[in-house]
């Protein structure tokens, strides 16, 4: 009982502590360049600021799955079951790793837009609908490390020591795993994104292939969550 | 506060099978449904060219998604997905937030209790500091049915509804790839991306590592296009009623619904529109 306990408060301390770093720095990226463009374009603040908080509040997106998981972990301390508590650790380890690369990469593409409002204003739509697109599809990672937490999180408790070996291993897997793709995708879109600055008529050429770009890169992302899912249904 | 990982839950049986099911999820969205219908109605009773207040509502959403809906499609391709895209940004912004209404019923009670203390001593208010108080009302006063109502609570927020808009969107996108490229050009789109296979080579299909890429990352795209919504949505519900219940119902967070109930409401809904609009665009 203790002991499944401390294993789903640590799970959730790790969660949290591990899930803020990346939308941290992403979303000080993001305000970084919006400072950034409004020493260039003080005429432009409405709008600068009024983009600044859209594009925060979609990068802290990663954040709050990780609040998600560890408000979870917290109440379900009390359960009485080692492997329970297994479970409840490797879930917050997954989340807490998978939200790092995310958070970071949500951010690059938003800074690339603040920076390109402040050189032109006038496009401020379009970077802004093309931003959303580019920081959601960058979230993909992270989106696959909650539901691996979640089905950790609901797993059933039955399983021996291996079983809980392998589910520890996959909140490891899904974690590490989700770290690249999220920077990575991240790097995609902000590209895209002054691309889109540059020569806003280019918009739809530069947004399929940044999204072909993306899925590609999204593949380890994949490879991770199955290798999880075979980890914890299989094994 | 104890309320917090629960999920209502209701069976039903239905030709020998029994069903489980969110009893609340389920009203909630009958009563989105109404109330997008009945403002919908009403909108178009009083239709003028000078709009009033609720055909200004609408015409500011119609215009706002006409714009981008066109410019990602297409003129013609645009104005056939139209009707979709808007419906699918009106539901979801009215379930994300049908939350932010705080839970009424209970505030009601709460208000209706601590003014009968004062003539029914079997009511017992205990005020622990100006924002807590702690209420005990027996069984069977009039007004105890009030706690009993389901609190305003998004559809959204449940994996269910998500999925089925994720799948929705994913049907409607591969109906419109049927339909535009033929079956076959569908088809060949998941095995001829990113490298072509010519002639007789089309035949080996299995064996291009991209064709399973193309299938996992379609199956994929629905996952995260669905939980996107459901855990923004869920967390954000999640923290407005611990904080609820920290005060009790009795102080409303304002802060707190306007960012996690309106702001990221509106974000999540549009971002989940915009990304159906991609993934139609994918297609053409």
């Amino acid at each position: 009982m203790l002991v499944s306990s401390l294993f789903s408060v640590i799970g959730s301390g790790i969660a949290m502590g591990l899930g803020s770093i990346g939308s941290a720095v992403g979303e000080g990226m993001i305000a970084m360049s919006a400072v950034d463009s409004l020493g260039r374009q003080p005429k432009a603040s409405p709008k600068i600021l009024r983009i600044m908080i859209i594009a925060q509040a979609v990068t802290e997106t990663a954040a709050i799955f990780a609040l998600v998981i560890s408000l979870l972990l917290l109440f379900q301390a009390g359960t009485d079951s080692l492997f329970k508590g297994v479970t409840y650790l490797s879930a917050g380890l997954a989340i807490g790793l998978g939200t790092i690369g995310a958070g970071l990469g949500a951010g690059l593409p938003g800074a690339a837009a603040m920076k390109g409002i402040g050189k032109q204003p006038k496009n401020s739509d379009v970077l802004t609908v093309h931003m959303i697109i580019g920081q959601a599809v960058t979230q993909t990672s992270t989106i696959f490390a909650l539901t691996v937490s979640l089905i950790l999180i609901m797993l059933a408790p039955d399983g021996g020591l291996l079983k809980m070996a392998a589910c520890l291993g996959a909140g490891l897997a899904m974690g590490f795993g989700a770290v690249g793709p999220g920077i990575g995708d991240g790097l995609v879109a902000r590209f895209a994104n002054l691309g889109v600055a540059r020569d806003p008529r280019n918009m739809g050429l530069l947004t399929r292939t940044m999204i072909i770009g993306q899925a590609i890169t999204e593949t380890t992302d994949i490879y991770a969550m199955v290798v999880s899912l075979i980890l914890i249904f299989v094994i | 506060m104890d309320k917090l990982g629960e999920v209502s839950q209701a069976t039903l049986t239905l030709f020998g099978l029994s069903i489980t099911y969110n009893p609340i999820t389920f009203l909630m969205t009958w009563v989105v449904i109404l109330f997008i219908l009945v403002s919908a109605l009403a909108a178009r009773k009083k239709m003028s060219l000078v709009p009033g207040f609720l055909q200004s509502i609408f015409e500011l959403i119609y215009d706002f998604l006409k714009d981008i809906t066109l410019g990602t499609l297409g003129d013609e391709d645009g104005r056939k997905h139209l009707p979709f895209i808007i419906s699918l940004f009106v539901f979801i912004l009215c379930a994300n937030w049908i939350g932010i209404l705080p839970n009424v019923f209970a505030m009601f009670g709460t208000l209706l209790g601590v003014v009968f203390s004062f003539f029914d001593s079997s009511i017992i208010v205990t005020f622990n500091s100006l924002i807590d108080i702690s209420l005990s009302i027996p069984e069977n006063r009039w007004f105890s049915f009030l706690f009993d109502l389901p609190a305003f609570e998004e559809p959204t927020r449940s994996v269910n509804m998500d999925l089925a808009l994720g799948l929705l969107v994913f049907a409607a996108v591969q109906a419109y790839g049927v339909k535009n490229k033929g079956f076959w050009g569908y088809l060949k789109s998941y095995y001829n991306d990113p490298f072509p296979m010519k002639g007789w080579m089309a035949l080996f299909f299995f064996l291009n590592p991209f064709f399973y890429l193309n299938l996992i990352g379609a199956v994929a795209n629905v996952v995260s296009h669905s939980f996107r919504l459901f855990g923004n949505i869920f967390g954000g519900g999640m923290i407005i009623v611990i904080v609820s219940s920290l005060l009790k119902f009795f102080i409303v967070p304002v802060g707190l619904f306007a960012f996690f109930g309106i702001f990221a409401g509106l974000v999540q809904a549009f971002v989940f529109t915009m990304l159906a609009v991609t993934y139609i665009q994918q297609q053409q």
